[in-house]
């Protein structure tokens, strides 16, 4: 697994999921499992500008890019050097 | 007066004035009145009879107005049906205020059905609780072009060409009482069902002109619409716009979670009057940069409310917005509004809270101790209002309940030296979620439904809900519950934390001891509440 999707897992499982990873794949639908609303979804972006070192433009926050851990890895990807 | 006549005067007066700007068209005045006429010779004609709720389940948008409009001049009350909540928690509200039609937006038309047609799968496998039965609503209005798509029998749409060729001729109205129920507005309940506050016209009234007076509300004004339509700020955003003859402006849900956006949107729009929870102002103070972005000079009005603004932030958003008052307002649903304070200038010390000021919009505040006494000055009291701003009641689990009078907020406050009024917490389980109103009950039953859990709490810890739950299956995860949790309630009701525990604290008597888990909660104490293997529970909340 890469650096980038380790650390937003991490991110996720103790930020969201209490430190539970059970049942938390690439793909889970993180709207529809009540992970993201719009208030998680701000701090998922702070962490992921901090982290990352990167600037996420308003064009890029929509509910698609923030929909599975795959979409919030390729995002960050293609913003990092 | 009714708040469905406010827009008439203005159709005929400033016709080409725009009533409600965005967020994808502009209505003017005499296009809003001309489609509100036409949403109710559509309601009449699937049937709609004086005095039935009609379900609006659409976006913010000048549509969505104009079909609250229509459902009151066809005779009907409006019942707001929030975009974001999921299908299951929307039928119960339709069943309970027996809603038979709903104007309703294309893709939330494809969700509803799609679960309706789940449910009946589910209903024939298990008798389930939680699924339900059937909802009672018959007649979908699709408020857009759409492909037209495949329905259960019993079900009847009616597209958008139905109501775009309807008449615009203005209906005889069906009544002149304003104290006829205008709206139903659904709370968070404690039993685990939503519930409905009934709101008159009189109602309305009373807190739309105070505040339109208040900031001298005129037809130059453009006022943003932040909150969403089921939450009773956006009384004041629709109503007391229109009243005036003045511009709503739609501020969508993409533009209010984005910082940025919100400051794009109300430096371009030249917005001039606002009111929201303080979160959104705060996101546009930090996210948004307002203040190196040059504020917001159009701003000359700033309403609040929902949650405390923390003085030090509100000092921030006084720097910089020097232009504009700034009002706390206070007041369950169940009294709109019922106290208000302009602040005018704050403590010194960021620590102190900013009062919830004196009774407002023609209300009577007091302030009693359990056997209804008033309290002496400075000591804490249960509020109670009377006036022109109390509920007519509640339409609850299918029945109307008035509403008792003087009315108990449930709020505790005492009144300071010079008269305004401190907040001191909640009676009950009743809390805010960033400005959101939550019963702990309903997010409890939620979780116990769940066959893997045995027995759960809901706690609030940081400003956020955790819930603490036993489960009765090993197998159970936290995804599991937040999962659960989702496809029943509204996403802020769905709790941040979830701890998985052996056992819940007990009082002597053997209830679940609220007090203990919370306090366990807050300091991560797991010898009261032993986690679950394998999850290694970091407490991250």
């Amino acid at each position: 697994m890469s650096q980038i999707k380790a650390a937003i897992r991490e991110y996720i499982v103790s930020t969201w999921l209490s430190g539970d990873e059970r049942g938390l794949t690439d793909d889970t639908d993180l709207q529809e499992s009540g992970l993201l609303d719009s208030l998680t979804t701000l701090s998922l972006i702070s962490f992921l500008e901090e982290t990352f070192k990167i600037q996420l433009d308003p064009s890029d926050i929509n509910a698609e890019s923030f929909r599975t851990l795959d979409a919030i890895v390729a995002l960050v990807s293609q913003k990092t050097p | 007066m009714r708040i469905d006549r406010l827009v008439s005067s203005f159709a005929e007066k400033t016709p080409s004035h725009v009533a409600v700007d965005g967020p994808s068209e502009a209505l003017t005045y005499a296009e809003l009145d001309a489609l509100a006429n036409r949403f109710a010779h559509t309601l009449k004609a699937c049937g709609v009879q004086p005095g039935e709720r009609v379900g609006v389940h659409l976006p913010r948008s000048g549509r969505a107005i104009a079909a609250m409009l229509g459902a009151l001049r066809a005779g009907a009350t409006y019942v707001p049906l929030d975009p974001s909540s999921p299908p299951a928690r929307l039928k119960l509200i339709a069943n309970d205020c027996a809603i038979r039609h709903v104007v309703i937006a294309p893709p939330l038309f494809a969700n509803w059905i799609e679960n309706r047609i789940e449910n009946r799968i589910e209903n024939r496998i298990a008798n389930s609780v939680a699924s339900g039965a059937q909802d009672s609503v018959e007649h979908f209005i699709v408020a857009a072009d759409a492909p037209a798509i495949d329905v259960p029998s019993g079900v009847h749409v009616h597209a958008w060409s139905e109501v775009t060729s309807a008449s615009d001729a203005v209906l005889p109205p069906t009544s002149d009482s304003p104290d006829e129920l205008a709206y139903l507005l659904y709370t968070s309940g404690s039993t685990g069902v939503p519930k409905g506050v009934m709101l008159s016209h009189r109602n309305a009234l009373a807190f739309v002109d105070w505040a339109a007076e208040l900031i001298a509300l005129g037809p130059a004004d453009r006022v943003a619409s932040v909150a969403p339509f089921h939450f009773d700020l956006s009384v004041f955003d629709i109503w007391s716009t229109l009243s005036r003859g003045a511009t709503i402006v739609i501020v969508d849900e993409a533009t209010v979670i984005s910082g940025p956006r919100m400051v794009d949107r109300i430096r371009e729009k030249e917005i001039t009057a606002w009111y929201s929870v303080p979160t959104a102002i705060v996101l546009m103070l930090d996210a948004g940069k307002l203040a190196e972005r040059g504020g917001a000079p159009s701003l000359r009005s700033v309403f609040f409310a929902g949650e405390v603004f923390p003085v030090k932030h509100l000092r921030r958003a006084m720097e910089t917005l020097p232009g504009a008052r700034f009002f706390n307002l206070f007041g369950p649903t169940e009294t709109n509004v019922c106290t208000a304070y302009e602040v005018k200038g704050l403590p010194a010390a960021d620590v102190t809270a900013i009062p919830i000021g004196q009774a407002s919009c023609g209300d009577v505040a007091a302030i009693l101790d359990p056997e209804g006494k008033p309290v002496p000055d400075g000591d804490v009291g249960e509020l109670f209002i009377e006036g022109p701003t109390v509920m007519l009641g509640y339409w609850d689990a299918g029945k109307r309940t008035p509403a008792k009078h003087p009315y108990p907020t449930g709020d505790m406050v005492s009144r300071r030296g010079d008269g305004e009024l401190l907040y001191h917490g909640r009676r009950d389980h009743m809390v805010k979620i960033h400005g959101f109103r939550v019963e702990l009950g309903e997010v409890e039953v939620a979780i116990q439904d769940h066959v893997g859990v045995r027995e759960a709490i809901v706690v609030v810890h940081n400003q956020e809900l955790v819930a603490v739950a036993v489960p009765s299956d090993a197998e159970l995860s936290v995804l599991d519950v937040k999962r659960h949790c989702a496809a029943r309630l509204p996403k802020y009701m769905v709790p941040l934390g979830v701890r998985l525990v052996r056992a819940l604290p007990r009082t002597s008597s053997g209830k679940i001891d609220r007090v203990r888990t919370a306090a366990a909660v807050r300091d991560d104490d797991r010898a009261v509440l032993v986690p679950l293997a394998p999850s290694d529970q970091k407490g991250a909340s």
